[in-house]
Formats: structure tokens, sequence, C-alpha cells
């Protein structure tokens, strides 16, 4: 497996606060790797150190095989960057701006295939301003794609979108990958990095404090398994303390309990609630998601 | 390059606001100065106030009411005269006592109000040369010696011939400015400065296409208003032509003014505040309506060495003293160190972030 991106022991600091407290790990070709964290992580200060926006205070950067910031114009002609919250030019339609931007590469693809890939066809001739903004962060992505990169950044790219919107970006990321195109995507949505990553970086504070395919993150929790259920009369919680249950939560009917194995947990809590007279309304059994590795990681929920 | 300034310049045309601030404020300006007939000193109302009422004053009011700058009107009472003057009814008024004409050395005098300032000067100027006439004739004298004013150019000039250069140089100015700061800090506020720093092109080019788009509108500002002066009167010498490379080279200054400005302004408001706090003093005192010496000698001086009052003089000298070229390589030089200054001043203030 060939490395696309390799950071190592990167650091920056703004005065006293630590936007990045040393961070290494590396992407490979043709994955989509996931940076997911809590506002603030330092996420975005990570991406924008590999691409070579910001210089680290300490650490190193390959991107392609290329060091950064010195084959920082080559790597560029190779890369496609899409900013958070970045606009574009206020006067010109979609079809004129993604011209332009070709114009500054060696490599270009014409724009109406470039609209084609998010679904803007329709809208060449339009201006910017005038999109939906689910359209606008899909023109950001086209506009990203201009040079036909093979290694692809995308910084937030659902954020303050509806789920329908954020689904269809979805589909186009998992289109570039497809095409063999190396993603490496920030998030602070635990669902999207689930959905969309082959692995993921869990950032805390400036530190990576976990790096594994979601699945795996998850099957390393003590307890992988959720069980849902509502009852009725209610129960004490003191009646869920089973041997297999990491922690039990809830009442007035409502419980959520985590447990390691499933199998041994669901008969017996199944019959106790029996004995206890209770009615089960409602009963289901999840897996774990990040957002419960997260929490077991920092002691923290991810949710703003 | 070429193709970000034609965006940039696609952009421009289709900015209607900022295109109304660069081509149709001044043109406003040409129209509206054009409306004042201001070649031709305003008439002065005077009261005549008579209390001789005799052939020899019946002669001078009539002497008086022929003169192009007094219009005459006779008022019996000099205290209700006195009071329209207060009101500002009339310019000046005017009491000839009994016994004028009748004997020599009589006062007539002139009562002026002190709030009408724009009146007195020239008003009582040539009130005296009118009685100092009127004696010379009254005592049958020929005059040792008479002025003839001879105006040395060939031609007639004009307040638009002074103000057509004074409102090409405003205009480019403040397009440059105003436009070039508000525009980099919109673009820096909606990150695609940052955008663009992505892309294999440094964001200085980019800066340099916009700039290039800014002098081409520059050309097109003093063509239009070139065209306009000479439509409401202005006239153009043969070489006016060098009017296109010196508003170029002025724009090259304001531009990078533009990008300093820019550079110590957070929002697209503030960058328009901060670039008006610009270019207002430099446009009041560099010459733009009235002539650099009408200001304290001091201030006039150091206004002179302005960019704005630099690009004016040398426009001036072609447009309006009709000078060849050769006349204004001092300010060119000038201006040509301006530009440099200020690109080195540009090149460090440029913030992407």
């Amino acid at each position: 497996m060939e490395v696309v991106v390799a950071v190592e022991g990167v650091r920056k600091s703004y005065g006293s606060i630590v936007a990045v407290g040393g961070v290494t790990f590396s992407v490979m070709r043709g994955e989509v790797f996931g940076i997911l964290g809590p506002n603030g992580a330092g996420k975005t200060t990570t991406l924008e150190i590999i691409e070579g926006l910001r210089a680290p205070d300490a650490g190193r950067v390959t991107v392609l095989g290329m060091p950064i910031p010195r084959d920082l114009r080559e790597v560029r002609e190779r890369i496609g960057v899409q900013l958070q919250a970045s606009a574009y030019f206020d006067f010109l339609t979609l079809a004129e701006v993604l011209d332009l931007l070709g114009k500054f590469y060696r490599r270009r693809l014409a724009p109406k295939v470039l609209l084609e890939m998010v679904g803007l066809s329709e809208r060449a001739r339009s201006l910017v301003k005038h999109l939906s903004g689910g359209q606008q962060q899909r023109f950001s992505l086209a506009a990203s794609l201009v040079n036909d990169p093979e290694l692809l950044f995308l910084d937030e790219p659902t954020t303050g979108l509806d789920p329908q919107a954020r689904r269809s970006l979805w589909e186009i990321v998992r289109r570039m990958r497809q095409e063999g195109r190396t993603v490496v995507i920030t998030t602070h949505y635990m669902e999207e990095a689930q959905a969309l990553c082959d692995r993921v970086a869990i950032m805390d504070n400036g530190r990576i404090v976990a790096l594994d395919s979601p699945q795996r993150l998850i099957d390393s929790l003590e307890a992988p398994f959720r069980i849902l259920f509502k009852v009725w009369p209610p129960v004490p919680l003191g009646m869920l303390d089973i041997g297999d249950v990491a922690t039990a939560k809830g009442g007035d009917g409502s419980y959520e309990v985590m447990v390691s194995d499933v199998a041994s947990v669901l008969p017996v809590l199944l019959s106790r609630l029996k004995e206890a007279g209770a009615q089960i309304q409602n009963l289901q059994v999840e897996q774990a998601t990040l957002e419960d590795v997260f929490l077991a990681l920092t002691g923290k929920e991810l949710r703003d | 390059m070429l193709a970000l300034a034609v965006a940039c310049i696609k952009i421009m045309v289709r900015d209607r606001l900022s295109l109304f601030w660069g081509i149709v404020f001044p043109l406003i300006f040409v129209g509206v100065f054009s409306l004042f007939d201001l070649d031709r000193p305003p008439e002065v109302k005077v009261a005549l106030v008579d209390a001789a009422r005799s052939p020899f004053t019946q002669e001078l009011r009539e002497a008086m009411a022929s003169n192009e700058l007094f219009k005459v009107e006779e008022a019996g009472n000099a205290a209700q005269a006195l009071r329209d003057l207060r009101n500002g009814d009339y310019g000046l008024v005017v009491m000839l006592p009994p016994n004028v004409g009748e004997e020599p050395g009589v006062t007539a005098r002139a009562y002026y109000s002190e709030t009408n300032v724009q009146v007195n000067q020239m008003a009582l100027a040539a009130l005296r040369r009118f009685f100092d006439e009127f004696n010379l004739q009254a005592a049958n004298v020929q005059p040792l010696v008479a002025v003839e004013a001879q105006p040395i150019k060939a031609r007639d000039v004009g307040f638009m011939d002074f103000l057509v250069p004074g409102i090409l140089g405003m205009a480019v100015m403040q397009y440059g400015i105003l436009g070039m700061a508000t525009i980099l800090v919109d673009y820096r506020e909606k990150r695609i400065l940052r955008r663009i720093q992505t892309t294999p092109i440094p964001v200085g080019a980019f800066v340099i296409a916009q700039m290039a788009a800014y002098m081409l509108m520059a050309l097109i500002q003093s063509g239009i208003i070139l065209g306009a002066g000479t439509a409401v009167g202005a006239e153009l010498p043969p070489n006016f032509f060098w009017v296109f490379p010196l508003a170029l080279l002025g724009d090259v200054v304001f531009l990078g003014l533009g990008v300093a400005v820019a550079r110590v302004c957070k929002t697209t408001a503030a960058a328009a505040g901060m670039g008006n706090a610009v270019t207002m003093p430099m446009m009041f005192l560099s010459g733009v309506f009235f002539p650099l010496d009408q200001l304290p000698k001091v201030l006039g001086k150091v206004m002179e060495f302005s960019p704005l009052a630099l690009l004016l003089d040398s426009l001036r000298s072609i447009l309006l003293e009709r000078n060849p070229v050769s006349t204004v390589w001092d300010e060119v030089a000038l201006l040509a160190l301006w530009a440099m200054a200020v690109t080195v001043l540009a090149a460090k203030s440029l913030r992407v972030e």
C-alpha cells in the first residue's frame, strides 16, 4: 500500500493556545480517511498544514511523496482542496468559475464534466450566490476537482446541510473513491465518518486519541452493543446489573444499557423483566457508534 | 494571468454598484458643474439710497445700472434697505449723501453684510473700480495709464477646462483605492484568496491581474470623462492622449494604496470607510475643485506632493495649459517614485487571511 500523505509529529500553537499538539498518521492511496472531532479539536489546522496553507511549528509533512512546503507547487497541481465555508466570485457563473480555476492547472477537466459529476449541469449559467446551501457545497466539491486530482481534501463539507443534501454529498464522495481518488475528510458528525470512511482518526484537544477503521474502533470498546428498551411499569436501575452490562442509565420506563455480550445479557434481562411484571413496549439492540468511542476515550460527548 | 484579468473585468462590469461609483458618479459631477455658469461672475444686487436726487446722481445711477456686475434698485428708505441687506435681499447698499456731486471729497457709504462671504470681496472691489472710473469720467480727465486685460493664452479657458482633469483624477483615484480595498477585503472575507492559494497560482498573481483589470477600467474612465467634458464645453489639445499613460501611472499608486488599506480592514464596510478616509482629504486638498494655492501655504506645499496633486498637475499642464508632455517629466518622476514605494508597501501588506 502506497502512503500518499505522511504526517509526523506536527505541532502548531497560536500564542499559548495549542491547536495541534503533535500528530502523526499516514493516509493510504485509494482510501477515504476521516478526521473526526468536535469543533476546536485541531482538525482544520491539521488539514491546512498538510495543504501547505499554514507552516507547522514542528514536524514533517509529505504529500504524494513530496515534502511540504518544498514541493508545494507541484503538489498543488495534483491535489484538490475544498475549504471550510469558502465562497466564490459573486458575479461569475458556475461554468465561468470552473473554467477560470481550471486555467490555473496543467491538467484540467471541462466545466461541463465537473458539473455533471456533482449533478449541477442545469445550473451551469447560474451565479454561485443563487445556489442553495447543498448546491453550493456540491459546487465547491466540483471546484476542488477541476484539476482531476488524485488526492482530495474536504474540510467539513456537510456542516450545516440537511440530511438529504448530506447524503447526496456522501454519494459523490463514494464515487470519488471508486474512481480511485484518495479522500481526506474532516467532520464533526460521527455518522458521517462511520458511513464514509475506511479509517478514522479521532481528534480531541489537538491530539489523535484513536485511529482505525470505524468498525475496529467500535469493536475495541469494552461494551460495543447498546440495548434500548421501554417498559411499563418502570423498573429500578439496580435490576439491570447483569454480568456483561458495562453501563446502564435511564428511568421512568426508558432505559439504555451498554453491553459487551448481547447473547449472555439479553435472556437474563428478558426473564428479569418478566418476573417484575414489566410489559415490554419497545426493544432495540444496536451496535455502538463512534460517538460511544469518543465518549469512552475522552469522557466527553462529541455533539455540539 | 490573462484569463484571470478577463475574469476580473467580467466581475467588475457585472458589479453595477461599483461601476456606478467608478463611472456614473464622476459623470454626475461633470454634469452638475456644467449647469453652473462659473465662468461669468455672479451679479450683485445693489440698493441705491439717493439722498441728493440730482442730475448728477441720475447719471451715476444710470452708469451703474449699465455695468453688467450690478443690478441696481433704488431704495427710498435707508433703514429698510439695511434691513433687507441683513436678510440677504441685497448684496450691497450704497448711500449717496445729499451734497454728492456738488462739492469734491464727498463720501458715499457702501454697506455690506459680513455673512455674505462670496459677494463681498468681488463686489466691493468692483464698486471701488466703478467709482474710480466714474470720477475720472465726471471730472473729464483722461487717465494717464489705462489697463487693458490681455489674456496670454490665445483661447478662452473655462472652468470646465480646469475641472475635467480634476474629475478625471478624482474618479481614477476613488475607483482605484476604494475599489481595490473593498474587493480585496471581500475576497479575503469569502476566503476566495485562501482558495486561490490552494492552486498552483500565487495569490500575488491574482492581485496583479486584478490591478490590470482596474487599470483597463481607468483607461475607460478617462476616455468617458474626457468625452463628457468635451460635450459640456471643455476643449482638448491635440496631445490629449498623454492623459491615458498618466492616468495609468497614477492608478498604480492608487491601487497599491488600496492593497494597503485592505490590510488593516477586516470587513468590506471598514474598507469602504477607511478608503474614504484616505480619498476624501486627498480629493479636497489636492486641487480637484480649487487650485492648490488657495490652501494655507504650508498645507498647499505639502499636498503638492500627494499622488493625486501630482497627477492633476501633469494632466492640467497638458489639457489646460496646453504644454507639451516634456514639461511634466518632474511630476511623472515623482509619481513613479510614489508608484515604486507603494508597490513595495502593497507587496508587504497583502494578506490572505
